[in-house]
């Protein structure tokens, strides 16, 4: 494991999240945001993976994580979230609705998942290489399209690895709390292969992805990789995290993965990289004001 | 030839020029669909009829997100009336991905639906009006007047996620092309490729154009017909297919009276948007008839009561031309 880089890669989403969290507080910014903040690594580990030309990959919601690890175009992102023609959708998808190359997400907890599925059919069908990765949420998991999409996923043997950023809530609601079972219960119940692990041990982490990737790719069948995580910051722009205690917030804090990141890593490494990547986020967003607005025809 | 025996001898050539897949519950032998669609193809073309779960929305998006990957997907809803199930996947899905991410989404929603048969409240309805006025979908209606299933291939081929309403009635009708009547019959083509056909009894300026989609074109023919030979009233009917736009039905129309013949229930309907844009086109005068404000009753006195019939169809125009 490359610790710099890697501590590098979340850095980049994390400032960019901070940054753009700045920018909503100053009322720069325009609708809403969905922050990753302490979740950075899960994407940063999963695009590792990736085969560039014949994987596709869905996102969620909450995508800048997953598109920054994608791209590492801060630039685009900014000008997407301002409403700024060079942005990926041309600024007119905003926070949530980006497609670029051969990532795709749109706004609806868990409906990618269903989508998905239908990608990995349409390779399985055309005997075409590469599989389907499938980012989702905790809170989507109870959708039942969701359940429905793995079932399908289970049935027609599709080349499928389902990333779930468990991070405990869904919005506000303890995702535990209100979901009965377990979800490696039901996962397993439709004969699909689970993988659970967490965030805060990076290396125990990045093997169980790659784990799931080969799965995947070997057997030609589905995978769900439950990974616990924590995000430390609101669940959306106008979140203050009432619903989490003090306590709980502190111990997130102390196991957030980039500072176990960090502590493999020389320290003045550490400042080096992030004024680098301190000024790459303010180019980023100083560009993408000047960028110009798409005009519709 | 019958409406339904086009239908499934265009879906075995969709097949065939565009390895297209079709997707639904019981579609497979030895069933062949709740309305015998795909009846026999299965046996022909395994890997393109896929079998599936009752999951409307899981098997929508399977469906999108094929389509998305660039396949050419047909997926069958059993009764149309279930089409709310799979709703988010064409609304919030197969539109955004069509209209915002401009991809080219080869995919169609098929849904028989449509009433008068004593199937009641939940098998019965025309509910495409809920998926009109979605930009990044259409909504197609076939009809006896024209090849079914050539508009199914303009469906599929448009790259347009399309919701496709087909209706029970029609399937085991003769198509109009075939029946010898001696009407006149003119095609008009949308910039889409979706055809307009427009049909009159005599070659006179009609007094009216009576403006239908779907199952009810035949009821309108027979009204036309009745008009003709009781009233000597001319009147022309227009049966778009692209029913969701606007401009081209408006398009369609001449100076004169207009009737807007629908199934579903009238208040907030289809003839409410395409009458409002002709009147406000052309001033005409404009009057509709579909159905009441009610659930579709199981009772056959109760349905008929509800839903449009000749008899009312023919005292509407009547009045409405002043007769």
């Amino acid at each position: 494991m490359n610790y710099s880089r890697l501590y590098e890669k979340c850095m980049k989403i994390r400032l960019f999240e901070k940054r753009i969290e700045d920018e909503f507080s100053l009322g720069k910014m325009r609708g809403t945001t969905h922050g990753c903040i302490g979740q950075e690594i899960i994407p940063v580990f999963v695009m590792e993976q990736i085969n560039r030309d014949t994987d596709y990959i869905t996102g969620t919601h909450r995508c800048h994580g997953q598109v920054l690890a994608y791209t590492d175009d801060m630039y685009s992102l900014a000008c997407e979230m301002m409403g700024k023609q060079d942005g990926f959708v041309n600024g007119l998808g905003g926070s949530q609705h980006i497609k670029i190359g051969n990532y795709i997400t749109n706004g609806i907890t868990g409906g990618m998942i269903t989508v998905a599925s239908g990608i990995a059919m349409g390779k399985k069908k055309n005997c075409d290489s590469g599989i389907v990765i499938a980012f989702a949420g905790d809170g989507g998991f109870n959708e039942g399209y969701v359940q429905e999409s793995l079932n399908l996923a289970s049935n027609y043997e599709l080349p499928l690895l389902i990333i779930c950023e468990n991070n405990g809530y869904a919005m506000s609601t303890p995702t535990q709390e209100y979901s009965a079972g377990s979800f490696k219960a039901r996962v397993e119940a439709l004969n699909i292969r689970y993988i659970e692990t967490t965030s805060t041990l990076p290396d125990v982490l990045e093997q169980d992805i790659i784990k799931g990737f080969s799965y995947v790719r070997n057997e030609e069948k589905p995978c769900f990789i439950d990974v616990h995580t924590a995000r430390l910051c609101g669940h959306s722009k106008s979140d203050s995290m009432e619903y989490m205690s003090d306590e709980e917030k502190e111990n997130n804090m102390k196991s957030d993965p980039i500072l176990w990141l960090a502590k493999k890593i020389d320290s003045n490494e550490v400042e080096m990289i992030n004024e680098r990547i301190a000024k790459e986020v303010d180019d980023a967003f100083l560009n993408a004001t000047n960028c110009r607005e798409i005009t519709l025809d | 030839m019958k409406y339904l025996a086009d239908l499934r001898a265009n879906i075995e050539r969709i097949i065939k020029e565009h390895n297209a897949y079709f997707i639904g519950e019981d579609i497979q032998e030895p069933y062949g669909g709740a309305f015998k669609v795909t009846k026999g193809l299965s046996d022909k073309y395994p890997a393109n009829i896929i079998g599936t779960p009752m999951c409307e929305q899981g098997f929508t998006g399977l469906g999108v997100g094929m389509a998305l990957y660039g396949c050419y997907v047909s997926v069958e809803i059993m009764f149309g009336d279930f089409i709310t199930l799979a709703a988010d996947q064409m609304v919030n899905h197969a539109a955004k991905f069509s209209e915002l991410y401009k991809q080219d989404i080869h995919f169609v929603l098929r849904c028989p639906s449509g009433a008068y048969r004593g199937y009641g409240a939940t098998h019965s309805q025309s509910l495409e009006k809920m998926f009109m006025g979605i930009p990044g979908i259409q909504v197609v209606a076939p009809s006896i007047a024209y090849s079914p299933g050539e508009v199914l291939q303009t469906s599929i081929e448009s790259g347009v996620p399309t919701l496709f309403v087909e209706n029970k009635l029609d399937y085991p009708r003769e198509l109009l092309m075939d029946r010898g009547s001696f009407w006149i019959k003119k095609v008009m083509t949308t910039l889409k490729g979706f055809p307009i056909i427009k049909i009159q009894p005599v070659d006179d300026a009609p007094e009216l154009a009576l403006i239908t989609y779907g199952g009810l074109s035949e009821m309108a023919l027979k009204a036309m017909e009745k008009l003709l030979y009781e009233d000597e009233i001319n009147i022309e009917i227009i049966i778009p297919t692209l029913i969701s736009d606007v401009e081209s039905i408006v398009s369609a129309v001449d100076s004169g009276p207009v009737c807007i013949l629908e199934e579903g229930v009238s208040s907030f309907g289809w003839g409410s948007e395409i009458g409002f844009a002709i009147q406000e086109r052309y001033g005409n005068k404009v009057f509709r008839l579909g159905a009441r404000d009610s659930f579709i009753p199981a009772a056959q006195s109760a349905e008929l009561e509800i839903l449009p019939g000749l008899e009312e169809l023919v005292n509407t125009i009547k009045v409405g031309i002043g007769l």
